[in-house]
């Protein structure tokens, strides 16, 4: 009688997990992206009755953030590039070492960056991966071994696509509203860059936000502590940025912000590679530096070993940095100690005492004014970091505060607020560049001023230089520097057609208005004839409008086989949960069921069946594997097997008797 | 750059104090002790304003536009000063311009007032003949019967030249107790007006209000061939000529078309009481 019990229970616990399934809706919930240089994380408000409520959406594999990598399978489809399969995240992350050319990583860093950017050229040198320039727009793009182009936006869109997929399966509804955070200090083509990529990932972005920011919005939405000052500091994967947020009341205004938009983790960790390379070289000096930095598989793994010692000194004083056979055959044992990483990275670190003293200048206020210090990224969790912070502000800094997990939280709730989940919490954010224009001799002159809250709107009155003038050209630049060539051109608006006069007569309305996305639109009116002309500048973001839609029609057109293959893997994956389950109880209950006639043939054919998944596992794109035929045999074999336990069980009572 | 701003608003006419809900302050501040209710009050209406929070309203974005403007002034304490001289100035100079704008209407509005003469003497007999009018209107009496006439009639007024000039209103006995025409007619003819020929007599017609089988007289309206044939009867009726069937002959047209006739006539008793200035007694 007690085992018949037990049967019944695996009974139902079969039938519940066969029960399982999902109805997508389409929904208003918007989502909060932290699309990190190193690591993404995805939120979303669970109770809009609760603006506390942000809570992070696992991936698939059950982890809260998500590595921002993307890796092509260049061996997948050799003969239609197009049709590359993608890895994105852990897996991308896993095949790295043996794939590095084709596993693009830190493609934040390029994204909305010219080609001839000198941050670019930097990376080219040590980038695994290619990057090459668009010859229609000058942007910088990576390529593949085998020669796809791709640009750091389309590589972006898969990870944010992967992102949408995973928080879809996770709140069992469409998702198609996002907010995305950025760092504070992007300029406009980045920002705008970024958006694309939620675009072309089927996203509707709603805002992007500020990532300080946003981590303000995460850490002050409590009411206990919604008042105050605060300083967020930011060190992530490959940006660093330094906010003052003034938190009153539920109104969230930003006073000041500033950074760099090439300083993070990456930089620490190839302060290590470098040390190492050296030591390694010094015990070995029959091998050249040349030879190590050109050989990709051995920089990969070094850079991991760099990573991972990196993060062990946050917790110890002293690690090994062990790899065994580096290069022809010799083995590393390098020794580091958290004073000796210290020593090292000191110049970096040092590189973000000068932002935060302009920040508190531009907000007029004191280190000793600060409420509170929030840390945010990765890097934060350094110990010399927390001292250097607590040096600057006078004060330890918070640690109640997650840094890997924040800004998508407050992202989360920047999209309650827009959706109106969230009342009586309102974000003010300001534009962390000057804007302005280029006058006599190549002098940036300003118009807007960095920390101007945004959405900002500003009219200028032009006129002609030379009589008869019947255009003028006005170029419009982003920056801090007093000549226009050391900042960044945003567009180029030429208005043409203005009524011949004498020069100063003709008045040309020209508006500069920066949007809540932080993203500039200028247009330009001339009115002293009575007409009216118009131009929009849409700012340069390495994707012109029709590459966007075209783009976009290329994925609907995908869609469909995306879908058919996603369909295809959940069947398989069905059908291969319920063999294991199978598979199991037969082990299990071997002696019980031996002995009746269909045992041998069902063993069989649960063979068979395990030999079939998998073979579509090894050939998942065949699409003349017969995947219905699989979970039907499946789904037979099964209640057949229901039956054997039924029919054991029967002669075991009679037995008893 | 707020000193680009404040050209702005200078040449805007705007006043900040307004646009923050904060009292406008009656002279240049040179210490801020209000800079916290300013940026409390700019956080207040930012929470109200902003296009975040109006999503289906594009235009709030120029009211947000303006908080932030008017925040970015009033807490620089560099550019302060100068707004608040100037708006102080532009204040008391709208309203003393509104003053002078006062006055003037005033001084306009008294030296515009013409002075009341007194009447003509005309005048006064037209008010006291008015003031006749409406005491017959609101006794309901009678003034001339030419509001009774019978339409049936009417087409004969279109073959005679002078139809109403030459007719006589004339109260006769009521001898004939009915309104045949023929009959009564030829009454006039050889009873009553026996010196004229039978074709000075044109037409006659009936007035509406006779009672015929009840009254004791009635009211013949008689058209003769000419106006100066009816002056002539009318003349020697009021002369004295009394007809013995007649009891009033008076003109239908009104008596001073007859320029060479004077005549002192005398209401009958009872309008004379009713009219006279004496108070009536009612029953």
């Amino acid at each position: 009688m007690l085992k018949s019990g037990r049967l019944n229970f695996l009974k139902l616990n079969i039938n519940s997990r066969l029960l399982y399934s999902t109805n997508p809706q389409l929904t208003k919930k918007v989502i909060g992206i932290d699309l990190g240089t190193t690591n993404s994380a995805v939120a979303y408000i669970r109770d809009s009755n609760d603006k506390k409520s942000a809570t992070i959406i696992e991936n698939d594999e059950g982890q809260r953030t998500t590595p921002s990598i993307v890796a092509f399978d260049v061996k997948s489809s050799p003969q239609n590039k197009d049709q590359m399969k993608t890895l994105v995240g852990m897996a991308a992350k896993r095949q790295n070492a043996i794939n590095s050319e084709n596993t693009f990583f830190a493609t934040k860093r390029l994204i909305g960056r010219a080609f001839n950017d000198k941050e670019v050229q930097r990376d080219m040198a040590v980038m695994p991966y290619k990057i090459v320039k668009c010859e229609s727009n000058g942007q910088a793009y990576l390529s593949t071994s085998n020669g796809l182009i791709q640009s750091p936006s389309q590589i972006a869109s898969i990870l944010l696509k992967y992102l949408k997929q995973t928080s879809e399966e996770y709140l069992g509804e469409k998702v198609n509203l996002a907010v995305i955070t950025v760092p504070a200090y992007f300029n406009d083509s980045q920002r705008q860059a970024t958006k694309d990529a939620g675009k072309l990932a089927g996203l509707n972005v709603l805002r992007v936000i500020n990532e300080p920011t946003a981590a303000a919005l995460s850490f002050g939405i409590d009411d206990k502590r919604n008042n105050g000052l605060i300083a967020v500091y930011d060190l992530g994967g490959g940006t660093f940025d330094i906010s003052i947020l003034d938190i009153e009341d539920g109104v969230f205004e930003v006073r000041a912000t500033n950074g760099d938009t090439h300083l993070g983790g990456e930089d620490f960790d190839n302060v290590i590679v470098n040390y190492i390379i050296d030591t390694f070289i010094h015990e070995n000096p029959e091998i050249t530096r040349e030879e190590i930095t050109k050989n990709r598989e051995t920089m990969q793994r070094l850079k991991d070993v760099s990573e991972r010692a990196k993060i062990d000194l946050s917790h110890v004083k002293k690690t090994f940095i062990e790899l065994p056979f580096v290069y022809k055959s010799k083995h590393l044992r390098v020794p580091m100690t958290e004073e000796e990483l210290d020593n090292m990275t000191l110049s970096l670190i040092n590189r973000t005492i000068p932002p935060v003293k302009q920040a508190l200048k531009d907000a007029d206020i004191e280190p000793e004014d600060i409420d509170e210090v929030i840390l945010v990224g990765g890097m934060t969790r350094m110990p010399k970091i927390r001292s250097v912070v607590k040096d600057l502000f006078g004060k330890s800094p918070n640690s109640s505060v997650n840094p890997d997990e924040t800004v998508a939280l407050g992202a989360a709730i920047q999209g309650g607020i827009l959706s109106g989940e969230i009342k009586n919490v309102l974000l003010l954010d300001v534009t962390p560049l000057t804007l302005g224009i280029e006058t006599f001799g190549g002098a940036f002159s300003p118009l807007i001023p960095r920390n101007t809250t945004v959405p900002v709107k500003k009219t200028e009155i032009f006129s002609t230089g030379v009589d008869g003038q019947a255009g003028v050209d006005i170029k419009v630049f982003q920056g801090e520097r007093g000549l226009v060539r050391n900042n960044k051109l945003i567009g180029d608006l030429k208005l043409t057609g203005i009524t011949p006069l004498p020069k100063g007569i003709p008045q040309i309305y020209v508006t500069f208005d920066i949007d809540a996305d932080g993203i500039i639109n200028v247009s330009a009116a001339e009115k002293s004839s009575g007409k009216q002309q118009s131009i929009t500048v849409i700012p340069n973001s390495g994707l012109s409008e029709e590459e966007i839609a075209k783009l976009i029609e290329e994925a609907n057109a995908n869609r469909a086989q995306d879908n058919l293959i996603r369909q295809r893997l959940e069947l398989i994956s069905k059908a291969d949960i319920m063999i294991s389950d199978t598979e199991n109880l037969f082990k299990r209950y071997e002696k019980l069921i031996s002995s009746e006639k269909e045992y041998s043939n069902i063993v069989e054919d649960i063979k068979a069946l395990r030999q079939a998944i998998k073979n579509f596992k090894a050939n998942e794109n065949d699409m003349s594997i017969d995947v219905n035929g699989i979970k039907k045999a499946t789904d037979a074999l099964q209640g057949r097997a229901l039956k054997l336990f039924q029919s054991a069980t029967k002669n075991q009572q009679n037995q008893g008797k | 750059m707020p000193g680009h701003e404040l050209e702005d608003v200078i040449n805007q006419r705007l006043n900040l104090y307004d646009v923050l809900e904060l009292p406008t302050p009656l002279d240049v501040h040179t210490i801020y002790d209000d800079l916290p209710q300013i940026k409390r009050k700019y956080r207040t209406l930012a929470l109200k304003y902003h296009p975040d929070k109006h999503p289906d309203n594009p235009s709030i974005i120029h009211k947000f536009h303006l908080l932030s403007t008017a925040t970015n002034i009033l807490t620089n304490a560099d550019v302060r000063p100068h707004y608040d001289r100037w708006l102080i100035e532009f204040l008391r100079k709208t309203n003393d311009i509104e003053r002078n704008k006062l006055i003037q209407k005033l001084e306009e509005s008294e030296s515009s007032t013409i002075p009341t003469t007194t009447p003509h003497p005309d005048l006064l007999q037209i008010q006291r003949h008015g003031e006749l009018l409406r005491k017959l209107k609101h006794f309901n009496l009678p003034y001339g019967d030419w509001k009774h006439l019978n339409t049936q009639d009417q087409e004969n007024a279109s073959q005679h030249p002078y139809y109403d000039c030459s007719t006589l209103r004339i109260v006769l006995d009521n001898f004939l107790q009915s309104n045949n025409k023929s009959n009564c007619l030829s009454h006039l003819r050889n009873q009553v007006f026996i010196t004229l020929s039978a074709n000075e007599i044109y037409d006659i017609y009936f007035s509406e209000r006779n009672n015929y089988s009840k009254d004791d007289s009635i009211i013949i309206y008689t058209v003769f061939d000419t106006p100066i044939t009816a002056q002539h009867v009318f003349r020697n009726w009021s002369s004295g000529n009394l007809i013995p069937t007649v009891k009033d002959i008076s003109p239908l047209i009104p008596l001073h078309y007859y320029s060479d006739f004077n005549l002192e006539t005398e209401l009958n008793d009872d309008i004379a009481r009713l009219v006279s200035n004496e108070p009536i007694l009612l029953d």
